[in-house]
């Protein structure tokens, strides 16, 4: 089974020490189970104050790599988020643009959002917005952030119907709002959890709105890959959420 | 590799509010179970919201029971109790479980903080029975509470507090559930108390933790919780088939520290 996983992160977090530090063990973690395309983020990024520096470093760094696809982070506070963003999608063909709104400040209802999915409607590129990291009720003292509003993630995806966006890292109790996005907003599976999970993600986004996400390296991928693996649904279904939804919605669209 | 699995709540009913019977409930559970070969499962029953009364207590040990009694070879009981309760209540519930060789321990949740003394009665019957005594533990940021969920937190023991009530009872043994939720901070609350485990569930898998408690804690103190049905097998055993763990620690982890705990075949 193929299978593409749209959230893995690599890098440094100071809140966490990753069981995956180095390229070897992460690109080891992921190919051990079966991952065959890995789209990969900085890090760094959500905290630094820009994210080019530790974008562009990570970028060559996976460059030679087979599989890696580039993820850039956006945060449209910043000035120059347009011309660091094309750069890098000219010079690495990016897979797709990230924001962190509530690590970067921002409302998803705040008209510079607006610009973002302009520009990725115009790229072909899918926006993954990030709704957490991490489980709000261990974040370390000096770092609590709250969770970007599922409504805003609902009503960006209706303004902009012609963007595929994926939220990713959304709770099971998160799901029935999500479900009333555009057909154009998609789920992962990393943050799902309960008996029955990925059939429950399935029953209200629909089979063709969960694609496969790990959340390594701040989780372990493993436990994606056995929801996906163990899941009673059709092989039908689980080949769509494995890779053939990114593929059919998501990709030839930018390439 | 064969798996004891000391937290789980059963389900008890359906979406649609109908009540579960205890063979429904078994059978959901195996289910489960036979997917990730689990061989024994520690039912801890539907007692997540502090207040229960003596009867709603009874209600939930009385099914753990029925589920036990149809398969004895799969489950066993560990018997709540809420210690806010007269003590008399506590007593008898814990007199009614224990003498039963369904139950082979006690659950502890929200209803009172562990260093309050009317916890002194139930740890004197767990040494008294020989049996361990799982404490729900968790470090919560209260800020990421509603109003509702801070009243249901109100009386939480953290892991500082499971550390007190270790040093109180040397003789007991305690379980500290939620890996995750306790942290490497709550790991290090209970590092140099010997008679309190952790159990791994609580939470995504985040990466690190397991490793940091194999560190801290040894092989030997950490035994596999899934906190079914709130959570899944799948994230919850992801977490230790990725953590790096060889296969001699992975067994302690999974099986052989629970079935020594448990006295399990």
């Amino acid at each position: 089974m193929e299978i593409i996983d749209v959230n893995t992160a690599f890098g440094f977090w100071p809140a966490q020490r990753f069981t995956h530090e180095t390229v070897e063990s992460f690109e080891d973690s992921l190919r051990r189970g079966g991952v065959g395309e890995i789209w990969v983020s900085a890090v760094e990024s959500i905290l630094y104050p820009e994210p080019d520096t530790f974008d562009f470093r990570l970028f060559e760094r996976f460059r030679s790599l087979r599989g890696f696809r580039p993820v850039k982070t956006v945060n449209p506070l910043l000035a120059n988020w347009k011309e660091r963003t094309a750069e890098a999608h000219e010079k690495f063909r990016i897979a797709a643009i990230k924001v962190f709104a509530n690590y970067h400040g921002y409302s998803l209802n705040d008209p510079l959002f607006n610009q973002v999915c302009m520009f990725a409607e115009a790229e072909g590129l899918p926006v993954l917005i990030a709704l957490r990291v991490n489980d709000e009720r261990n974040q370390p003292s000096f770092l609590q952030v709250a969770p970007v509003p599922v409504a805003q993630v609902v009503e960006a995806s209706r303004r902009f119907p012609g963007v595929p966006f994926i939220a990713l890292c959304s709770y099971r109790n998160e799901l029935p709002a999500l479900a009333d996005g555009g057909e154009n907003l998609l789920v992962d599976l990393s943050f799902q959890d309960g008996a029955g999970m990925v059939e429950n993600a399935v029953c209200r986004m629909g089979a063709s709105r969960v694609v496969f996400g790990s959340h390594e390296a701040f989780l372990h991928a493993q436990a994606a890959l056995l929801k996906l693996r163990h899941s009673r649904l059709s092989e039908e279904i689980r080949l769509a959420i494995a890779s053939g939804n990114v593929r059919s919605r998501l990709q030839g669209r930018a390439e | 590799m064969p798996v004891i699995d000391i937290h789980t709540h059963q389900p008890h009913i359906l979406p649609d509010k109908r009540a579960l019977s205890a063979a429904e409930s078994v059978g959901l559970m195996l289910s489960e179970m036979e997917r990730f070969d689990v061989a024994v499962s520690g039912l801890l029953g539907h007692c997540v919201m502090p207040g229960m009364s003596a009867d709603e207590v009874r209600a939930v040990n009385r099914q753990t029971a029925s589920m036990v009694t149809l398969e004895p070879s799969r489950f066993y009981g560990m018997a709540f109790v809420n210690p806010s309760l007269p003590a008399s209540d506590v007593y008898a519930e814990l007199e009614c479980c224990l003498q039963s060789p369904h139950f082979r321990g006690i659950k502890l949740e929200l209803d009172v903080n562990c260093r309050d003394s009317r916890l002194d009665l139930v740890m004197e019957m767990a040494v008294k029975y020989g049996v361990p005594v799982l404490q729900h533990s968790w470090y919560v940021n209260t800020w990421s509470l509603s109003e509702a969920g801070l009243k249901h937190q109100e009386n939480r023991s953290e892991p500082h507090d499971v550390a007190d009530l270790a040093s109180r009872f040397p003789e007991a043994r305690i379980i500290m559930a939620h890996l995750e939720g306790c942290g490497i901070r709550g790991l290090l609350d209970i590092a140099t108390h010997q008679n309190v485990s952790v159990d791994t569930s609580g939470a995504q898998p985040f990466s690190g933790t397991i490793e940091y408690a194999l560190e801290i804690l040894g092989a030997h103190r950490i035994l596999f919780g899934s906190d079914l049905f709130g959570r899944s097998l799948e994230s919850q055993l992801g977490r230790l088939y990725e953590g790096g763990i060889g296969d001699a620690h992975l067994h302690r982890l999974l099986y052989r520290n629970a079935a020594e705990m448990f006295h399990l075949g």
